[in-house]
């Protein structure tokens, strides 16, 4: 397994753990005062801060375990990978965006479209991983 | 979405028939990393047109010693 297959698993997880947590902390808030919680702008930029030094520390990680292959630059079929798995996710975003925004016109509720979008950005994220690592072990 | 490319090739046979060359060197060779000569050998991955020109010139024969056409 190359250095950006392993980055696109470290990735996967530290997206989908965060991911969890910011999504269990709405639900809690919003349980808690019977509607949906209003963002946060500390806690979503924290989210941003750990999400970065967790990547961070991944690729620290990865790259001493084999120093030789730590981060080259892209070759063709990686670019190839890459560019598909973006290509995956900007699709997948945009649905779940239009989903948001036809949430937003049915419910008109502010914050439950802040969280849908915020969702939508997170999901999509995953879903690139996912079809990165899916491309890395089936082909592209 | 991940359906095998119609392209066969010989990268394997020929690069161990040339004093057993290593997937690192080949790779270092034609500038890819060895995950990607891995991925040609397996036939999940097929070289773009330059790749395919320098694997083939590496191992000093045509294209068409190299890969193949298995479709229809």
């Amino acid at each position: 397994m190359g250095f950006r297959e392993k980055m696109a698993w470290a990735m996967l997880v530290i997206m989908s753990a965060m991911g969890g947590l910011y999504f269990y902390w709405v639900f809690q808030q919003s349980a808690a005062i019977g509607d949906w919680a209003p963002p946060n702008l500390r806690f979503l930029i924290g989210f941003v801060i750990l999400v970065i030094v967790l990547a961070i520390i991944a690729g620290t990680v990865i790259g001493i375990s084999r120093p030789s292959e730590a981060s080259p630059p892209m070759d063709e079929r990686e670019r190839m990978i890459s560019y598909s798995g973006e290509v995956w996710a900007g699709r997948l975003m945009t649905i779940l965006i239009l989903f948001a925004l036809g949430d937003f016109a049915v419910n008109d509720s502010g914050n439950r479209l802040f969280h849908l979008t915020f969702a939508s950005l997170v999901v999509s994220q995953i879903a690139e991983h996912v079809m990165q690592i899916l491309f890395y072990r089936r082909g592209v | 979405m991940t359906k095998r490319p119609p392209i066969t090739n010989r990268v394997k046979e020929l690069r161990e028939a040339h004093e057993q060359m290593s997937q690192s060197a080949l790779a270092k060779e034609i500038g890819v990393t060895r995950q990607t000569v891995i991925a040609i050998e397996q036939g999940k991955y097929s070289p773009s047109l330059e790749s395919a020109f320098r694997i083939a010139r590496v191992f000093g024969v045509g294209l068409e010693d190299v890969f193949g056409w298995d479709g229809d």
